[in-house]
């Protein structure tokens, strides 16, 4: 079920009815109303998936419990490992296998061995990688003694599979999530409205921006051999904005659809285009996951403590790590390994703490030294998304090669410019709100709250009509198949 | 909860109205300035899919207009040439394909309400298409219905912001270059071995695309304008693989009384062809040399239009 699709238009009041007019009396069921309700979300794409979900939350929820219980360290450990390894191992067989089988026959084929590998012909669960990181986070925290583990199974279950987070994020961690869901939640009007708000911005993204820009950036690097450098420089940007208002727009709409229900998820974006470096662009950038890594992976490998040479070797770690979890592709590691080498100047510079706050906080315009910063960190980005794009890696230097050729100078050559145009003229629009608003949790947060009221509704009218017009051909979230 | 269910429930009211009050107001603007007018020489028409739109090049047959649209079903071709016979009372002469796949079912109904279709062709024709076929889409296919009809808002207001009610481009003699059929008939000639010929008179009943032939054969009567089914040419491994006696006692059955005009068994060379249904611009130049020449000799005057056709067969 895809939040921008009738079935969810007909779901999400029908779950929101129940929640506040027939569970409101008591916690348990509305908890109870929240788990069926996820199950039945997740059930629609695939029920055989759910069982895969359903073992892998009573796996931590067991797990959780005998660390609690451990009587030492060792066996604390032991229950860790074995769910880790067993997460891991889910994730591994079904998105990472068939990688690894076609990757080793292609390696022994160049020393003239044949191997026919063995591939598994199933479909990637939709959320794994997602419901995955979210137990592993429970299991170290409990490990850690960050938090005790949770006895209430039914709660246990609504933090791993609550519908708007389940299936893209963002990734919660039990110390923010579980204790709002064991608690009584009351509506709140002004939450609800501003969560009927962001649920309105992430429309937009993604079926205005994203869906629209899908169209040109898909034709573009469909047939990349056939377009001119300047044509493929669209096709790039393009896709930039596809990407951005996909996944962020699918993140406004989960956490704007988690309010209505009195439940705050993480914030998973904060305007990343508008970044002044790459450091700055990865704290903005699905925040959730980057923290994830950060808390999970960069700090226990000793994070920035052991001098220059360590910092350099767990970023790059990170990186590919976060690359390879995008995808089994070449083509996601070098993503990962291309954002290692632009983030390199501020670690090794120790600048990567610079830009903590928003650009021209507090000023409408930006200085020309930030412009210059901005537009520098937007290409290093445009340029790693290709790879992050492209079928293999082949296409992506192929691609890159042809937009530095003398093709870049002639105009570009699109089959509908009138549709482009309008789209270009969309993002520009977009671009402005994302600016307006950008000292805000999402653009729309206080855009227009000083105009008179009417006006504000027009606009917020004018939103959603154009929701409907400018919805075309339907596209899956690309971070669906993560 | 009062105050929001209420703001809520009044905002979505509002929004549905708009979208329904500029799909209204864009259909209405569009419908009164459709633009779908020929030259006052153009006495004959054909309508069609794909096969018609590659093989009958209009610029060789005078007073002739090709009409015909790939993947154009006649659910679509219906309000199309409602408009065409409105707007040029000159035409005397309606000829419309009626070819094998035009019997399968799926294949038939796909091009009425499958999303691909449906997605393009319902935006272009929403302005003519009456209410009760716009239910049966509705009926069909809820999703598809609904992103069509905001698809259909935007094209309407963009051809209104841009003044260009042209609808003559829904229509055209499409020249066809590519030139596969070697590896084509290769390729069918491999894969159809051991396999039975194909059933194309399946439920001809349940084929909502035929009830539309039907009201545009009678729309054309009303009108007092001769209709002719014609059969465009397609190769010999083509038409091997369908079952040319279903398709006779089908087209017998339901339209007995129209003329046919088969043109199916016209000879082409393979590098005539663009695939085993289409020909290309080489193969349409010659059919259509040929099909201009029938008509100066006569062929809408002939008594047995298919013997006149069939004895002037080239070998």
């Amino acid at each position: 079920m895809l939040f921008n699709s009738l079935n969810f238009a007909i779901f999400l009041p029908i779950v929101f009815l129940l929640y506040w007019f027939v569970t409101n009396k008591s916690l348990k069921y509305q908890n109870l109303l929240l788990l069926v309700s996820s199950y039945f979300f997740y059930g629609c794409w695939d029920w055989r998936f759910l069982f895969l979900l359903i073992f892998s939350t009573l796996l931590d929820y067991y797990t959780g419990l005998k660390m609690q219980d451990a009587p030492n360290k060792k066996r604390k450990a032991f229950w860790l490992w074995l769910s880790i390894s067993i997460n891991i191992g889910f994730l591994g067989i079904f998105k990472y296998y068939n990688f690894f089988a076609t990757s080793f026959a292609e390696a022994v084929a160049n020393l003239g061995w044949h191997v026919d590998p063995w591939t598994l012909k199933v479909i990637l669960p939709v959320g794994i990688s997602f419901y995955t990181f979210h137990g592993l986070s429970y299991v170290i925290d409990i490990y850690k003694d960050r938090i005790k583990a949770e006895r209430n199974f039914i709660e246990y279950s609504v933090f791993v599979s609550f519908f708007p987070l389940l299936v893209a994020g963002p990734i919660e961690r039990a110390t923010h999530l579980l204790p709002q869901i064991k608690k009584a939640r009351t509506f709140d009007y002004t939450r609800a409205v501003d969560g009927l708000r962001q649920i309105l911005w992430g429309l937009f993204k993604k079926v205005v921006i994203a869906d629209q820009c899908a169209e040109f950036a898909n034709a573009i690097f469909n047939n990349y051999a056939d377009h001119s450098g300047s044509t493929l420089l669209l096709g790039a940007l393009f896709f930039t904005f596809q990407i951005y208002g996909d996944f962020s727009g699918y993140s406004d709409i989960a956490l704007g659809t988690a309010r209505l229900f009195g439940i705050d998820l993480l914030r998973n974006f904060a305007f990343p285009y508008f970044s002044r470096d790459i450091a700055e662009f990865w704290r903005r950038w699905h925040i959730s996951l980057s923290s994830w890594f950060k808390d999970y992976l960069y700090i226990p490998l000793g994070g920035s403590k052991g001098g220059t040479w360590m910092k350099v070797r767990n970023t790059f770690i990170i990186f590919l790590v976060s690359g390879f979890w995008h995808g089994a592709n070449w083509t996601f590691i070098i993503w990962g390994l291309l954002n290692a080498l632009f983030i390199m100047p501020s670690i090794l510079f120790n600048t990567n703490r610079n830009n903590l706050d928003m650009v021209a906080q507090g000023r409408v315009f930006p200085s020309f030294r930030e412009i210059i910063s901005m537009m520098i960190t937007f290409s290093l980005t445009v340029v790693a998304w290709i790879f992050f794009r492209a079928d293999n890696v082949t296409q992506a230097f192929h691609y890159l090669s042809k937009i530095f050729s003398k093709s870049l100078f002639v105009a570009p050559d699109l089959i509908n410019a009138r549709d482009c145009l309008i789209t270009v003229f969309l993002v520009l629009v977009f671009m402005f709100i994302e600016w307006m608003g950008r000292e805000q949790q999402f653009a729309l947060a206080r855009f227009g709250f000083k105009w008179p009221r009417l006006l504000r509704l027009a606009f917020y009218l004018i939103l959603t009509i154009s929701v409907f017009i400018l919805a075309g051909k339907q596209q899956q979230f690309i971070y669906f198949q993560f | 909860m009062k105050r929001f269910l209420t703001k809520t429930f009044l905002f979505i009211l509002v929004s549905i109205a708009s979208l329904c009050g500029l799909y209204f107001l864009g259909n209405s603007i569009v419908r009164k300035k459709a633009d779908f007018k020929f030259d006052r020489s153009v006495t004959s028409v054909i309508i069609g899919h794909s096969h018609p739109e590659c093989a009958f090049d209009d610029s060789i047959i005078p007073n002739f207009k090709n009409c015909s649209y790939s993947g154009e079903s006649y659910f679509y071709g219906l309000p199309k040439m409602k408009n065409i016979l409105s707007q040029n009372p000159q035409i005397k002469t309606v000829f419309i394909e009626f070819t094998d796949n035009h019997l399968e079912k799926k294949v038939m109904n796909d091009g009425i309400w499958g999303e691909s279709h449906m997605l393009n062709f319902y935006p272009t024709y929403s302005p003519f298409i009456e209410a009760a076929d716009a239910e049966l889409l509705l009926q069909k296919s809820d999703r598809n219905f609904l992103l069509a009809s905001s698809i259909s808002i935007k094209e309407q207001f963009l051809k209104i912001f841009s003044s260009n009610y042209n609808f003559r481009k829904y229509g055209r003699y499409l020249y066809l270059e590519r030139d596969k059929t070697d590896s084509l008939v290769a390729q069918q000639q491999r894969s159809l071995a051991n396999k039975p010929k194909e059933i194309i008179n399946n439920n001809i009943d349940s084929n909502y695309n035929i009830g539309y032939l039907t009201r545009i054969i009678n729309l054309c009567a009303e009108k007092g304008i001769k209709t002719y089914l014609v059969r465009s040419p397609q190769h010999k491994a083509y038409r091997d693989q369908k079952n040319e006696a279903e398709f006779e006692a089908a087209r017998l059955k339901l339209f007995p009384e129209i003329e046919f005009l088969d043109f199916n068994n016209y000879p082409c060379l393979n590098s005539e062809f663009g695939d085993l249904e289409h020909l290309n611009y080489r193969g349409a130049r010659k059919f259509s040399t040929w099909v201009n020449n029938l008509i100066n000799d006569g062929l809408l005057m002939a008594a047995n239009k298919q013997e006149f056709i069939n004895s002037r067969m080239p070998q």
